[in-house]
């Protein structure tokens, strides 16, 4: 409906209107992809072109950088780990966190608001300030230095994001058919998993985009809360890059450009949802 | 119908308690299998091998030569060594953060000069007697590297060996022979004194080339890299009573000199007071810095024809001297960890990690520099024409010194001194305020920490 | 529309009580217990490696607030820092976002390729990110100051992340180009989202495009600005990987920010009594400057709402 408003709008100011959004919108890509096209050219460039001045457009490309990464640099590994964390990190969270945000809109608590507003005010909290109280707690719990360890951090500290935005989202709901599911006989929960699940699809899938890129790219954590390289996620990995004796923009890049493309991949898949999920999230919240 | 999903909702949620409670084992298969599968059989087994894992700095040589050779070690000795590269910056904070929670999980470790102190005077060591004994060719080491590894319980740098040297680290002056003798200098007469050195800079710098750089960058690598100006100019960082004395008029002398260079007679990059070690090594090799002052791993750098465009065009001499010679020198160590399941198999890998075919390794590919005499003689009869082994002799005989890492309360010092250094290069305070005010700090630092009583 | 809580009274709520708890739970065991840690640390001297620890009160507070000497400065300069860096990139980001927002829901054709191609930036990592654009900055081998001298649009190479005033609106510029897609997706779908029906009433009474953003969009659209700015404005207060890679608060700490100083005190020197009180204290921070924005922004919706 907004879709259709806009387009009598636009068809009224003529073609002129139009061009001149598209200039301003065609500026705003330029300024938003140029850095990730040079992180791409410089990816496949060999150390003495990348350090050319003037700088080269044109080049022989080459995928060594790429190559070694992978082939001497254990990123297979590092990959993995970063595949597993994140997406079972956002899984755990997305389920407590969504089924928390469920259970203080739909029940009654004493003290619950108050209780649900300081879950989201956790999101203040400076990472800087958990993480050697959560080293020692993960330390005495022998699960530091483990993928388990990260993945329950990384879980937790989504959990008041999932929360904020899913309520926005659940309060919207028709909650009329879950009523009607309960007529029909649903329990509770049968309600929650047949109604309403399916109608949160759209605000999960937002979430999950959100939170798996928040996993993803954590570096902080990530470096102090593991020790070898078994557990070790990608950004720790690009981190080594950057060491005493400069660094090394070539594999820099490539590692740079391996770890956006997930994010990238998710993110298609999960495209149609974004919007309409924080369409109704967002909006009311 | 109804109570069949009830009781479905229920145990889902209790699933999902019990799941965060056991620590989540249940959600994360995958996640816990495949690590025991990469890093080997580990603890348990008395027929397993014995895994010893092993910090190292990433990107430093001494890490890559390891990993060269570890095949050879594993081979010999049965022992599985998993060698764990840690971020530059953050290996000394790592392990310190390991240490104090006393997780074990690393066996040995690589540390920089200024690390040790803090290591062993807080206990988180093994001496070498207490892992099986110290080796029986300990004498040839080099007396001056090793002895950066003693500690008798109360004073540093005397008394049990607490790890081996793994390389000695001093600082001379690079210089590219091809701008030289552009700029009608004669290469084989390198600048001597720091008058001579600011000349061939004005004369070296022009067509986009700039005569020298530092590391200017705010951050320890500016501290020690100021070390060769104040130590050439007589100055040090702190008297015999523990006062910070940097801002003496050879402090301030040796500050200026840079601020001039960079300000006044512009024969050091503008933006020099951001590089650190990338720029230096990008700018050297790409010959667009003619002389620098830096440690032994630029050598192999800069004349290696797959980074550098200058390979073959590089010399080394003594950095300038001032009122006296004096650089900045130390070393890599590597150490046993106080927490250690297997010390005996730790410490035949540090020995392995210095011995005299690992050390002839490490000079010849990366251009580190040796702690074993037997090395250096080796090295000098093998190469009479190498007018480097002499450069290098004289810079650890005539000029070297050391740092005054032997406070555990070193990194706050050097980053209070490097913010003065920065300070004045980008001429908020004149050198005289800016050390004037570091010293000042430093003093009262050194005071809470009950240096002094007054 | 606008039925906040639709509550049911429930006889018993154990069913809520078991899906709140594993939230309550992760919560309270992985933010708010180490918190509680920091807190207590805060009060005393502890110091990580040795492992002294005595009582000393608020004197951490003290000393970092209104203490005299090199370091209280050190954290009251970076405090100012983080203010006005996250005052700064919010206002730059919120424009930046809501002009792109309304633009983008203009166009009809192509709006979907778009919109993908705008918020790619959330999707790099901080730290890739601000390695990139140092590559870009770098002043001797960037290309940015090559082609801005080249086009004769500089006339010296210009040292971006050197002079302090540069430096500081660098990280902006880099904080902005990070996150405006994330203020640009809140209010798109906000806009996406608003009724058909005020607008076509409007038009009717023949309001200008101006006076229709103004007195129907912007009260509309509220809560959603209000959620994007809360959000943003967290994050941008506790801004840590972007300052680390870029600047690591140089050059001389006029770019230091409190995430830094935190960081730097308590896993650099371990000092964790002081570092515990500056984390505290931007906690504190944040906290009062959300209560703001909510109080004040909330009022004047329900004003004109």
């Amino acid at each position: 409906m907004a879709v259709e408003r806009e387009r009598r709008r636009a068809g009224g100011r003529g073609r002129l209107g139009m061009a001149l959004v598209w200039l301003l919108l065609i500026v705003a890509i330029i300024y938003t992809l140029f850095p990730i096209f040079w992180l791409i050219l410089t990816s496949l460039k060999t150390p003495r072109d990348i350090f050319a001045l003037p700088p080269k457009l044109f080049f022989a490309p080459t995928l060594d950088n790429y190559r070694y990464n992978f082939a001497q640099n254990r990123f297979g590994l590092y990959f993995f780990n970063s595949v597993v964390i994140s997406l079972s990190a956002m899984a755990i969270s997305l389920v407590v966190g969504s089924l928390g945000a469920y259970g203080f809109l739909r029940f009654r608590f004493r003290g619950g608001a108050t209780l649900f507003f300081l879950v989201l005010a956790t999101r203040m909290a400076p990472h800087v300030a958990l993480i050697i109280p959560l080293f020692v707690m993960l330390n005495a719990a022998g699960i530091t230095d483990t993928r388990t360890g990260l993945i329950l951090v990384y879980a937790a500290l989504n959990v008041p994001l999932v929360m904020w935005i899913m309520s926005g989202f659940l309060e919207e709901l028709p909650w009329e058919l879950e009523d009607a599911a309960r007529i029909d006989g649903c329990s509770y929960f049968g309600a929650l998993w047949r109604v309403i699940l399916p109608m949160a699809r759209a605000g999960l899938a937002a979430v999950a985009v959100f939170t798996f890129i928040a996993n993803w790219n954590e570096f902080l954590m990530a470096l102090v809360l593991t020790s070898t390289e078994a557990p070790r996620t990608m950004p720790v990995a690009l981190a080594l890059f950057n060491t005493e004796f400069g660094v090394r923009w070539d594999y820099l890049s490539a590692a740079g450009v391996t770890l956006m493309l997930p994010t990238l991949a998710f993110t298609f898949l999960m495209q149609k949802y974004i919007v309409r999920g924080l369409t109704f999230g967002a909006v009311k919240s | 119908m109804r109570s069949v999903s009830r009781v479905w909702g229920v145990s889902l949620a209790l699933l999902l308690v019990l799941a965060l409670l056991a620590g989540c084992t249940a959600v994360t298969p995958a996640g816990d299998t495949a690590p025991a599968a990469e890093s080997g059989a580990g603890a348990a087994g008395a027929a397993a091998p014995v895994e010893i894992t092993v910090a190292a700095q990433s990107g430093h040589t001494a890490t890559n030569a390891v990993k060269d050779k570890l095949a050879e070690f594993e081979a010999a000795t049965g022992i599985k060594v998993n060698v764990v590269e840690i971020p530059e910056k953050d290996l000394t904070q790592k392990m310190l953060l390991e240490f104090s929670n006393n997780t074990g999980a690393f066996d040995a470790l690589m540390a920089p000069e200024d690390a040790f102190a803090k290591y062993v005077t807080n206990g988180y060591l093994l001496s070498l007697k207490e892992a099986g004994g110290e080796p029986a060719d300990a004498g040839d080491f080099v007396p001056r590297f090793l002895d950066r590894v003693r500690y008798d319980g109360a004073k540093l740098y005397q008394g049990d060996l607490y790890g081996l040297p793994l390389n000695g680290d001093v600082n001379v002056m690079y210089y590219n022979t091809e701008l030289f003798t552009q700029a009608g200098l004669d290469p084989d007469k390198p600048p001597q004194t720091w008058d001579e050195f600011l000349a061939a800079a004005k004369a070296l710098t022009k067509d986009g080339v700039y005569g020298t750089a530092w590391l200017g960058v705010q951050g320890d690598a500016s501290t020690w890299a100021w070390a060769t100006y104040l130590f050439s100019e007589g100055g040090d960082f702190f008297d015999e009573n523990n006062h910070p004395v940097f801002n003496s008029e050879a402090g301030v002398k040796a500050l200026q000199m840079i601020v001039d260079m960079i300000h006044t007679d512009q024969v050091m990059p503008p933006s020099v007071s951001s590089w650190d070690y990338d720029q230096i090594n990008a700018a050297f090799p790409q010959g667009r810095v003619a002389m620098v002052i830096n440690w032994p791993y630029m050598l192999s750098l800069a004349n290696d024809p797959a980074q550098s465009a200058v390979a073959g065009k590089v010399k080394i001499a003594l950095a300038p001297k001032g009122e006296t010679y004096g650089v900045p020198s130390g070393g890599w160590k590597w150490l046993i960890a106080k927490a250690s399941k297997h010390p005996a198999e730790a410490l035949k890998f540090i020995e392995f990690a210095t011995s005299t075919d690992f050390q002839s390794y490490m000079v010849e590919t990366y251009s580190q520099l040796p702690t074993r005499t037997s090395v250096y003689d080796a090295m000098k009869a093998n190469n009479p024409d190498d007018y480097t082994w002499q450069v290098w002799q004289d810079a650890f005989s005539q000029s070297a010194r050391f740092m005054p890492v032997q406070y555990p309360e070193w990194s706050q010092i050097s980053s209070i001194i490097s913010l003065a250094l920065q300070q004045a290069q980008i001429q908020e305070k004149t050198p005289q305020e800016a050390l004037d005010a570091a010293a000042a700090q430093v003093e009262e630092l050194m005071q809470q920490a009950g240096y002094y009583s007054q | 529309m606008t039925q906040p809580f639709p509550v049911k009274r429930r006889r018993t709520n154990w069913a809520g009580i078991a899906l709140v708890t594993p939230a309550l739970l992760m919560v309270g065991a992985i933010i708010v217990l180490p918190l509680g840690a920091s807190l207590a640390a805060s009060l005393t001297d502890y110091e990580l490696t040795s492992g002294r620890a005595s009582w000393v009160g608020l004197g951490n507070y003290f000393a970092l607030l209104v203490g005299d000497g090199g370091d209280a400065g050190t954290f009251r300069a970076a405090l100012g820092h983080t203010l006005r860096f996250s005052l700064a990139s919010l206002a730059i980001e919120f424009v930046l976002g809501f002009t792109l927002a309304l633009l983008l829901n203009r166009v009809v054709r192509l709006s979907g390729p778009a919109r993908t191609l705008l918020v790619l930036p959330i999707m790099v990592a901080p730290t890739v990110s601000a390695l990139q654009w140092r590559w870009i900055l770098d002043p001797d081998n960037g290309i940015l100051n090559y082609v801005g001298v080249r086009l004769g649009l500089l006339s010296s190479p210009q040292l971006w992340l050197i002079q302090p005033q540069a430096a500081f609106w660098t990280l902006v510029l880099v904080d902005v180009w990070q996150t405006t897609p994330f203020v640009l997706l809140f209010l798109l779908a906000g806009l996406q989202s608003l009724p058909a029906e005020p607008y076509e009433a409007a038009r009717v009474d023949g309001a200008s495009s101006y006076q229709i953003f103004l007195r129907l969009t912007l009260p509309l659209l509220r809560p959603v600005i209000l959620s994007v700015l809360l959000l943003r404005f967290m994050d941008a207060f506790r801004i840590f990987d972007i300052a680390y890679v870029l600047t690591r608060g140089g050059p001389a700490y006029a770019t230091d920010m409190v995430s830094l100083y935190t960081y730097r005190v308590g896993l650099q020197w371990f000092a964790i009594g002081k570092s515990s009180a500056s984390a505290v204290l931007t906690l504190l921070i944040i906290g009062a400057c959300a209560a703001v924005l909510l109080l004040g922004l909330g009022r004047r919706g329900e004003e004109t709402g």
